[in-house]
Order: structure tokens, then sequence, then C-alpha cells
């Protein structure tokens, strides 16, 4: 596309923009400093006004590229501010219902007693998932692998789903932060203060994100295991064990290990790894002799039911591709 | 060299070349052109990415400032940037010294395959 002038150009450019109306106005200032040196340029070298400015916005590159760049970076940095934020607020609201059970509950709970200790135990654990998928994609990966975010659209959206869930626990904590004791008063006031905080980085992440950008969350725990494997001798060590010892169970019994393969038997998988959770949840109850099964089961049905309402959302139902024909004859070669 | 490649690198180069001193974005991509021979002839909207996610890390500062009569966002380092800028120069060096080693260290030898 040509431009006839470097208005229309800048007006394009900021038209594709998604960094907020102070973001937008600062770049479109700075683009058209360069261009009107670049003009400069081009009329000393001879060209007419006309051609100059055609000369000068194409290399000055494509708009469309220009401002996906800048939206990826924007949508990067609400979603690591948001993660970072929504995590402390997890971490804020699970420290301050164990104070709350412990004693640290106000004297006459908002708006009532079950709700004020059923809100936290239900939505904290599914927070935990979202915000730690989202802290993952956004933080820790790149962080890891050193280079650009992968599933910056994932992110967003368990960024999404974590502070629709943490919404009516910053209500809970807003509405009893006088009345609770001074710990979980200050706790219960942070995350009160800080899930609106995160709504708003979330919203940004979500609307500045590519769509595009979604991967599945497995690939990149994968990657990440591998590059933490790498980093030191006994990581190193640690990961070709596992993996070996993983071959061997697979050739021995592949049929029992299918089991536990979520990228090849993503709802057969989660069931016994929900199961799994279920268990190590009630572990310490029945450490201490005390088997309650129906605790168990409840723990273990609740997990299976958040992979299948979030983790297609998560990015964590996605198999394994079909190997292809190319596929194929680099095996028999 | 692919741009692709270029752009992988693109921080590095941009620390590299403030490292010389503060400069706008106009000066950058000149400085950037002529400092590699013209081999770097990027698209010159792309260092502005660039620039603002290094200031958004810390690692740059940034004003407005009157150059030549005209009105001109310049960048310059900061101590963070200047870290950076050395740690991204030697991680550059021992990697293409490295890939030098194994270009230079030349292919086994090419034997004929009977067909």
């Amino acid at each position: 596309m040509t431009y006839r002038s470097i208005e229309s150009y800048v007006d394009d450019l900021a038209w594709r923009l998604r960094v907020g109306r102070r973001g937008r106005r600062r770049i479109a200032d700075e683009v058209t400093a360069h261009l009107a040196d670049l003009v400069a340029e081009e009329e000393a070298a001879g060209l007419t006004p006309q051609a100059a400015t055609r000369a000068a916005t194409a290399r000055f590159g494509s708009p469309e590229r220009i401002a996906a760049e800048f939206n990826r970076d924007s949508a990067l940095h609400s979603a690591r501010t948001a993660a970072w934020t929504l995590t402390a607020c997890v971490a804020m609201a699970f420290v301050a219902a164990g104070f709350a059970l412990r004693g640290g509950a106000p004297a006459h709970p908002w708006p009532d007693g079950r709700l004020y200790y059923a809100v936290p135990a239900l939505l904290v654990q599914v927070a935990i998932f979202c915000a730690g998928t989202a802290l993952l994609l956004s933080v820790v990966a790149p962080w890891l692998l050193g280079g650009p975010p992968q599933g910056l659209a994932t992110a967003a959206r368990a960024l999404a789903a974590a502070t629709v869930v943490l919404i009516p626990v910053a209500v809970v904590s807003a509405g009893n932060i006088v009345g609770a004791g001074r710990l979980v008063g200050t706790l219960s006031a942070f995350v009160a203060l800080g899930v609106p905080v995160a709504t708003v980085f979330s919203v940004r992440a979500l609307l500045r994100a590519e769509p595009s950008e979604g991967v599945a969350t497995l690939d990149v725990v994968a990657d990440c295991c591998e590059a933490l494997a790498r980093r030191w001798t006994w990581s190193a060590r640690l990961y070709s064990l596992v993996v070996e010892r993983w071959t061997e169970a697979v050739e021995r019994t592949p049929r029992l290990i299918s089991w536990l393969e979520l990228r090849r038997h993503p709802w057969r998988a989660a069931a016994v790894i929900s199961f799994a959770a279920g268990f190590t949840l009630k572990l310490p109850d029945q450490l201490t002799g005390d088997f309650d099964f129906p605790a168990v089961a409840i723990e273990a049905v609740a997990a299976f039911t958040g992979f299948a309402v979030f983790g297609g959302l998560l990015g964590l139902r996605s198999r394994i591709r079909a190997p292809g024909p190319l596929d194929a004859l680099g095996a028999e070669g | 060299m692919s741009q692709d490649l270029i752009r992988g690198h693109l921080d590095g180069l941009v620390l590299a070349v403030l490292r010389g001193g503060p400069t706008h974005g106009y000066g950058l991509i000149e400085a950037l052109r002529d400092r590699s021979g013209g081999f770097f002839d990027l698209p010159e909207g792309s260092v502005y990415p660039a620039l603002h996610r290094l200031e958004r890390a810390g690692q740059v500062a940034s004003g407005w400032s009157e150059v030549g009569g005209r009105r001109r966002r310049v960048y310059a380092l900061t101590t963070a940037g200047r870290r950076a800028a050395e740690q991204r120069q030697n991680d550059w060096r021992s990697f293409s010294a490295a890939v030098e080693r194994v270009f230079g260290a030349g292919g086994p030898t090419e034997r004929t395959v009977a067909s």
C-alpha cells in the first residue's frame, strides 16, 4: 500500500495500535518526526514531494507489522502485570482463608458465615490453576526459554478466567476487612484492592493479544522442563533418568501408561490424574488414620470438573499431532 | 541473512549502537546501517518497538528534545542497559566463536556413496 502523505501513514498506523491513548500519541509523534526526516532526505536526493513521501513510507515499513509488534509487547506487559498481581492475590486469599479457619475470622462475617468460608474454599483452587498457567506462559516460560512468549492469547484467557473467579473472593474480602483481626484484615484488603487492578490489566491483555497466539500449554511445559534440564548437571541427569524410565514403562505396559498420557488421551489421563490429586489432597488425613474416601471422591470429581470446564481454555486439551507422511519417512530412514 | 534472524538480535544491536551515545530513532537506524556496512537494512519503523520494549525493561531512557530545529525523542542507555549491552556482547562473542569453530573445523572426509 502506498501513502500520499505522512499523516495518512500515521493515521493508518495509529488506527491499528492497541496500546492506550497516551502510548498511541507518543508513537504517532515519533513516527511523524522520523518520516519528516526521511522525506527531507529523499527530497534532497532529488525526488518530488509526493515521490519522497512514497519512498519514505516504504522505507519505514508496513504499519500492520509495526503495529502488531507494539500490540504484542503491550499485551505481554499487561499480561505480566496481571499475572503477578493475581498470583499475589491468590496467595493472600489462600493464607487469609487458612488464618480465618484458625480463629482469625471476624465475629460476624459478611454476608454470612457459610459464604465467608465457602467462597474462598471453592474458588481459590480454580484461581490457582488459572493464574499459575498465565504466570507460566507470560513470565516463567519467556525467562526460561529466552525468547518471545508463546501462547499470549492462552495466557490472556487464563487471566480472564482467574479474574472472574476471584471477583467474588474480592467482594467477600472487602466486606470483612474491618471485622477481621489485623492479619486477616490486611490480607483481605490486599485481595480487595489487588483483584480490581488485575482486572484492568487482564482486560487489556485480552484485548491486545492476537487471537492466533494460542498454544498448547503442555508443549510449553515440556519446553520449560527441557530448558531446566539443560541448566545444571544434576537436572540433566534427573531428566534423562525420568525419560528413560518413562520410555521403559511405555515399552513394557503401553496400555497402562496410555492412561497417564495427557497429550494422547486427554480425558482418560485427566480422570486418573484427578483421582491422584484427590487422594494426595486428603493424604494428611489418611496418614493420621482418617480414611475419608467420600472426601477423596469429591476432590477428584472437582478436579475433573475443573479440567472439563477450564482445560480447553488453558490449552491443556490439545492432542499430539498425528504423524504425517514425512514423519513416517523420517522414522523409517 | 533473513530479516527474521536480524529481528531476533535487534534489541542487542540497538543497545550496542546506544553505547556510542544517546540518539533518536532516525540516527539509530542510520548508525546501524553504517556500522554494518549496509548489511542491516531493516524497515526503519522496526526499531521503535525494540526501543519501547527496552525502555519498558529499564535498559533505555528517553525524552523529547530539539535536534536540528526538529522535535525528536532521544534515547540513551541506563546503567542497567549498559550492563545488558555488555552481557549480550559477551554472549554473542561466545556463540559466534563456537559457530565459527564448528564451521571452520570442516566436515568429515567426503566419500562417494556407491549406488
